[in-house]
């Protein structure tokens, strides 16, 4: 097991994943997965299909592991109803009950969260998320956005000690990823402990939060967002530069030693480098020393998915 | 746990009561009471009348209006994502099911049992007749309603399954014989109809006695909650 959190050996993880598999039929969604995860924001990371959500599922007791154990505030989640008092989740899927408002679905949910003054907790969530208590209109009149708003003001309207929370800023415009954020860094803050997942990184970087990265059903990487974004900025990248004359340039690159590798092919100079910033600085110098005409260069592996790639072979 | 009930009881009500289902199972209680009107002028009018409540009602209404709101009341939520929300809530899983078996029932007497009570009051048979219709129609519904509520978490094609299984076991199979007539809930309903029929000039094959029937269906709600229960508990959440 490894931590993502501040003082393991000070406070309890909320949630400890301890060699956990979880398979359908024959596809495999969550490989030999451990963690632990500490009060405060963390944030579950990975490529859409990377098994996020099976992980959320799993931690909430919504679905049981196939191998390994899980505990939630000491109790394994599955079959625990009692534990759910302490447990908020907002659901990937956009499904909400349609006829009824945003205040009668926040209160019924108060309610069988046990609050007594469910009505004043409703109110309070809702403003919390920025929608009117007072709105007459059923759900189903709803955009996305908004139900994403009445999905979270239901998940914090008992007050849990873990707030899980899959994909919550999706459907929401800028302004109200913003306010959204900072109320989960406020609920972090205020010792709860707060999962989120994402697939966009820099979503993440705003969290502030720690990072477990979950990659083709395994575990990636942890550790706080600047330790997972030098490991993506450490890996080689490469880079694709229309040049003639293509091997002379390729040639002169590689002297440099911020290039690791080169080949040329019919689409051109294709070059392994390890700083991006560093080589995109350099370029264009080296190519006049050896005369070359530069016409373009494009990074060929920028998207997150070759990121998550390359964390996983780097771990396996 | 009562509180909760009520509370689950309130919202599932209204997601239950969609206006399709409304207006679906208005128009099918509105031409069971049409046929009764008929039926006032036959020559035999209590027989033709226990026979109309027995074939159309019981045999038909209550079953299927059960089917409609008892499958929908956990399979609903469970096949549209929405039953997490409840799922994830410190509530017992058998206050769920209680709660889905008392909104299909209520409003399965609504639907049921309300246009049979009209249908066999314009039948003009008696007042006997009356509460009979009433008491084995809502024995219908509970128990129809329990068995029903566990097959919507059992299936997402809950509606297929249990047509099959009115017009199979319930209207088939469960008459053709003695003892499997004892597994079908139709035989409490019409057991009990019967023995409020004194006038009707009818046998019933395979008829038990009233405290049989309700014994029977009992057990057949009981099972049906039960499997609900356990269904509820190892299902694989969205």
């Amino acid at each position: 097991m490894s931590g993502a959190g501040p003082g393991a050996e000070d406070v309890a993880p909320t949630i400890t994943f301890d060699n956990v598999s979880k398979w359908f039929g024959a596809v495999v969604a969550v490989s030999d997965v451990s963690f632990s995860v500490w009060p405060g924001v963390t944030a579950l990371l990975g490529p859409n299909g990377a098994g996020k959500s099976t992980v959320m599922r799993l931690l909430c007791g919504l679905t049981t592991p196939s191998k390994g154990s899980i505990t939630v505030l000491g109790y394994p989640p599955r079959g625990e109803p009692e534990l759910y008092r302490h447990i908020g989740l907002v659901p990937q899927q956009d499904s909400v009950f349609e006829p009824i408002t945003a205040r009668d679905f926040v209160r019924t949910m108060a309610s069988l969260s046990g609050l007594e003054a469910a009505e004043t907790a409703a109110a309070q969530a809702l403003t919390e998320v920025e929608l009117d208590p007072t709105d007459i209109r059923p759900l189903r009149m709803y955009s996305k956005g908004m139900r994403q708003r009445v999905k979270i003001a239901a998940a914090i309207v008992h007050r849990p000690q873990l707030v899980v929370l899959d994909e919550p800023l999706n459907g929401l415009d800028p302004r109200q990823r913003l306010r959204m954020i900072s109320l989960f860094s406020a609920l972090g803050d205020q010792g709860r402990t707060v999962v989120i997942t994402s697939h966009i990184l820099e979503e993440v970087e705003r969290f502030g939060s720690r990072v477990i990265v979950i990659a083709e059903g395994r575990l990636a990487a942890e550790g706080d967002f600047h330790t997972i974004r030098a490991l993506m900025d450490d890996r080689p990248h490469q880079v694709r530069i229309v040049a003639t004359p293509a091997r002379a340039l390729a040639g002169a690159l590689l002297a440099t030693g911020g290039v690791v590798g080169a080949r040329v092919d019919d689409s051109g100079l294709v070059v392994d480098v390890t700083d991006v910033a560093a080589f995109r600085r350099a370029v264009l110098s080296v190519a006049q020393s050896v005369n070359a005409r530069v016409e373009a260069i494009e990074p060929l592996d920028e998207d997150l998915e070759s990121v998550f790639r390359y964390l996983v072979s780097r771990r396996w | 746990m009562f509180t909760e009930i009520a509370t689950l009881v309130r919202m599932q009500r209204r997601l239950l009561l969609t206006r399709g289902r409304v207006w679906a199972l208005a128009v099918l209680g509105a031409v069971v009471v049409f046929l009764a009107a008929i039926t006032a002028g036959a020559d035999d009018p209590p027989t033709a009348a226990f026979q109309l409540i027995r074939s159309v009602g019981l045999a038909g209404l209550v079953p299927i209006v059960s089917l409609v709101f008892g499958s929908a009341s956990l399979g609903d939520p469970n096949e549209d994502g929405t039953l997490v929300h409840l799922w994830l809530r410190p509530i017992s899983r058998w206050s769920l099911v209680l709660s889905s078996w008392i909104t299909a029932s209520l409003t399965g007497l609504m639907f049921a049992t309300v246009p049979l009570i009209i249908a066999s009051t314009l039948t003009r048979v008696g007042s006997s007749f009356v509460v009979g219709t009433a008491l084995s129609s809502a024995l219908g519904v509970l128990a129809y309603s329990a068995l029903f509520v566990a097959l919507g978490l059992r299936t997402n094609r809950s509606l297929a399954w249990g047509l099959g299984y009115i017009l199979l076991w319930e209207g088939s199979i469960g008459q053709a014989g003695t003892g499997l007539s004892r597994v079908a809930v139709r035989t409490y309903t019409s057991s009990l109809l019967r023995a409020f029929s004194d006038d009707a000039d009818v046998r019933i094959r395979f008829a038990t006695s009233s405290i049989g029937a309700v014994i029977g269906a009992s057990v057949a709600c009981a099972l049906g909650l039960a499997l609900g229960r356990r269904l509820l508990s190892r299902i694989d959440t969205a």
